[in-house]
């Protein structure tokens, strides 16, 4: 039951990371440094 | 040399490797940037091939855009093996297990530090965020600051990035000094009290696939579980506590092989 429970976790978590896909994250994450670079490296 | 150190550098190396940064600065922007890491390993290093996983949360929140990517890798990876991969994969913390190996006094961090990292998680890396639009926790975060900040910075030839270092870039070197210092005399003190990833993979060590048991029949609390593990979790008690990175060196060391790694 519990190996279940767990796989069905795995399952949502794996389908989250496709839906995400499918609604353009992959895309949105390659932009991140453009926005927050300087952030990392401490300069405004 | 033991498989785990093995694993640290190979891991390193294979998110820290776009050599063309070297010879003709900048940074690496190409499609695998869309991929982050499981782990702390900033965007803006001039060598990285993949994304902070920390950062792009951020950037989700902060755009109000729920992050289904990163929460779906999070969860997948800390389902199967917890916290894993802060003990194989991590530069920071392979850093950190470096300079604990320095002959210097060592100190014990009292436990209520341990939960440090969710106040950090909640309330810097999401909150904040969430509120004014910017990714705080990246501003404070110290291993930007040594793979990306001081990189760049150092590399600059123009000269248009160092007319920028204000306050925020030396309050930024003041927190990495701080915790290379401190990491020094304390195991893995960042991953310890203020990793947000740590914080989030903590709370998966008790449903994981993998799991860390202890057999109370064979174990004669000698605590050399304790002495070995890099985040000094008293393993014999605790088995799947919030700081247990899996790194396997308690099953190793234990004298009556009470401890085991099984899956669930």
């Amino acid at each position: 039951m519990k190996r279940l429970i767990f796989i069905i976790f795995v399952v949502i978590f794996i389908a989250s990371i496709i839906y995400g896909g499918k609604l353009g994250d992959f895309e949105e994450t390659e932009t991140v440094g453009s926005v927050m670079c300087l952030s990392c490296m401490g300069i405004e | 040399m033991k498989l785990k150190r093995i694993v640290q550098i190979i891991a390193t190396i294979a998110q820290n490797s776009y050599l063309p940064a070297i010879f003709s600065g900048g940074l690496y922007q190409g499609v695998l940037k869309r991929a982050c890491t499981p782990i702390l390993n900033c965007w803006g290093c001039p060598l990285a091939w993949y994304s902070c996983p920390m950062g792009a949360l951020q950037h989700f929140i902060g755009l109000r855009l729920f992050p289904y990517y990163i929460i779906g890798l999070f969860g997948a990876v800390g389902m199967i093996v917890g916290r894993m991969a802060c003990g194989w994969l991590c530069p920071f913390g392979f850093l950190q297990d470096m300079l604990y190996k320095v002959r210097s006094v060592k100190l014990r961090l009292p436990e209520w530090c341990s939960y440090l990292k969710y106040v950090m998680l909640v309330g810097v890396a999401i909150i904040v965020p969430y509120l004014v639009g910017e990714p705080w926790f990246c501003k404070l975060c110290p291993n930007g600051n040594l793979i990306a900040g001081l990189p760049l910075i150092l590399t600059d030839k123009s000269g248009d990035l160092r007319a920028l270092i204000g306050w925020h870039y030396y309050m930024k070197m003041a927190i990495l000094i701080f915790i290379v210092f401190l990491s020094i005399p304390i195991k893995r003190f960042f991953c310890r009290t203020f990793c947000p990833i740590g914080a989030i993979y903590s709370i998966f060590n008790r449903f994981s696939f993998l799991r860390i048991k202890v057999d109370k029949d064979k174990c004669i609390e000698c605590e050399s579980c304790q002495m070995v593990c890099p985040m000094h979790v008293p393993i014999y008690r605790s088995p799947n506590h919030i700081d247990c990175i899996r790194c396997l060196d308690c099953v190793k060391v234990c004298p009556t092989k009470a401890i085991k790694h099984e899956p669930r």
